[in-house]
């Protein structure tokens, strides 16, 4: 059976590096997506489809982390659900990074996450929170807040 | 489906009216004999523009011999048999052959339907298929029994008709799936009118929206595509995916044990993003597989991917949490040699 979700996860964190700016320092070098959680999934769709490509100049790498102490400099770090209960320590140490925190959680907002992955209807939809992205001194573009189910300011 | 074929044995009897040896009508059933089929066929020609023409058995013969030729390119000389079948039907006063001339009948017209599977199955060729298809429906109307019922035929035909252009779907380019899913959906849709509750209509019609709905997702260009396509994609997949359910519930009702179906259901509410009902038929789909997968590991035990289906399996559907935790750990030394 193709994995449908992880494609159309994978597919929405690529959306995301395109429509979130990030500050200066960030954008030379490598553009590292980070998946915390198992290889499979969206870390194995990411890999295939992504790894090479670029955002801007900067060449996508992927990245997969088993625990919290492997997790290093990340663009944006997709956690796994069954990894949701790091959340609030990873919004600390990524802070500084200006990591994009994607989680896949109910309440994942609340937890520190920029963007939480929600099913609506039978659809995979996104929401937001503004102001975690402002705390990781990200930009997010008109576009990607218009077109999410829910935007905390 | 199966092609149908009669062999038909032709016994010419002799009648005391005239020397038959010396006739044309003796002559065309000698030639016909030893498989000189053109000679038989002038001969018999001859025949019928002589005082025989008042036989039935001779008209009855021509109508083997031209069915006998009518292969290839001379696919009307079947139009010439039946025509001289007809006629020899038609003079047979004392119905004395009318048993005999409509078997010669049946048997020449279900040469037709022959073409028709062979012309789909063999050859791909759908719209010469149902041509065929149809002169061996109306024909048989015409010529053997109007009230026939054909409601099985057609249903193995129709049905037969949506499985070959879902086998065609595998083969074409992307941007061709879709107008073939749709001729398979339109056949389908014939069986169901028929029977609304044959199995293998509901099936393919449930599988041909399940993989539009797979195939809108997974065709996306990863690069190219923006945000609103995306949504708009997975709008399509959900209409698709909710499409397919009726059909393959339908099924599941016809067919409750089989893993097919229960795959199908799995893979449409998976991808509607609904993990109560994709759990259950994931369920039933592993009581399938657990064997094969255990088979495997014994056989196999470095397939990293078999023993990711064994963790899965023992974690999520069929819950075994010593099984888990013993294939957890085959599966950490397999991903950390």
């Amino acid at each position: 059976m193709p994995d449908t979700r992880s494609v159309v996860r994978a597919l929405y964190i690529y959306t995301f590096a395109t429509l979130v700016e990030w500050p200066q320092e960030k954008r030379s070098g490598d553009f590292v997506i980070g998946v915390f959680g198992e290889t499979a999934g969206v870390y194995s769709e990411l890999n295939k489809k992504y790894s090479g490509k670029s955002i801007g100049s900067q060449e996508i790498v992927i990245k997969n982390y088993t625990t919290t102490k492997d997790i290093s400099d990340s663009h944006i770090l997709y956690v796994s659900p069954e990894n949701s209960k790091h959340l609030k320590a990873l919004m600390q140490t990524t802070i500084k990074e200006n990591t994009l925190l994607v989680s896949e959680e109910s309440g994942g907002l609340t937890k520190g996450a920029i963007v939480n992955f929600i099913v609506e209807g039978n659809q995979q939809k996104y929401e937001i929170n503004k102001s975690n992205a402002k705390k990781h001194k990200l930009v997010i573009a008109d576009k990607l807040s218009d077109l999410a189910a829910r935007v905390v300011k | 489906m199966k092609l149908i074929r009669y062999i038909s044995i032709f016994i010419v009897m002799l009648t005391a009216s005239y020397s038959f040896a010396q006739s044309w009508t003796g002559q065309a059933y000698e030639l016909y004999k030893a498989k000189d089929f053109e000679s038989a066929k002038t001969a018999i020609d001859s025949a019928i523009n002589s005082v025989e023409r008042f036989d039935s058995q001779t008209w009855q013969l021509r109508g083997i011999i031209y069915r006998n030729i009518s292969n290839g390119d001379q696919i009307y000389y079947r139009e010439i048999a039946l025509e001289s079948f007809v006629h020899a039907k038609k003079i047979d006063s004392t119905g004395l052959y009318t048993a005999k001339i409509n078997e010669y009948i049946r048997h020449t017209l279900v040469r037709y339907y022959n073409d028709a599977v062979t012309l789909l199955i063999e050859e791909g060729e759908f719209e010469k298929s149902e041509d065929s298809y149809n002169i061996y429906l109306r024909e048989y109307r015409k010529l053997v029994d109007p009230g026939f019922n054909f409601t099985e035929k057609n249903i193995n035909y129709y049905n037969a008709v949506g499985s070959e252009y879902l086998k065609k779907v595998e083969i074409v380019e992307p941007s061709k799936k879709n107008a073939l899913r749709e001729k398979a959906i339109e056949y389908s849709l014939k069986v169901l009118e028929f029977d609304s509750l044959d199995f293998k209509a509901n099936f393919n019609i449930g599988i041909v929206y399940y993989n539009m709905g797979v195939d809108y997702v997974l065709t996306i260009d990863p690069t190219e595509t923006t945000l609103e396509q995306l949504i708009l994609n997975q709008k399509k997949s959900e209409e698709a995916f909710l499409k397919a359910l009726p059909y393959l519930h339908r099924a599941e009702q016809l067919q409750p044990n089989n893993k097919a179906v229960q795959e199908a259901l799995m893979g449409c509410y998976y991808g509607l993003n609904n993990n109560e009902l994709y759990l259950k038929y994931q369920k039933l789909v592993d009581q399938h597989n657990i064997g094969t997968y255990l088979e495997r590991h014994n056989t196999h035990p470095n397939d990293i991917e078999n023993v990711r289906q064994l963790v899965r399996v023992y974690t999520q559907t069929l819950i075994d949490l010593e099984q888990a935790e013993k294939f957890k750990k085959i599966l950490y030394t397999l991903e950390n040699p």
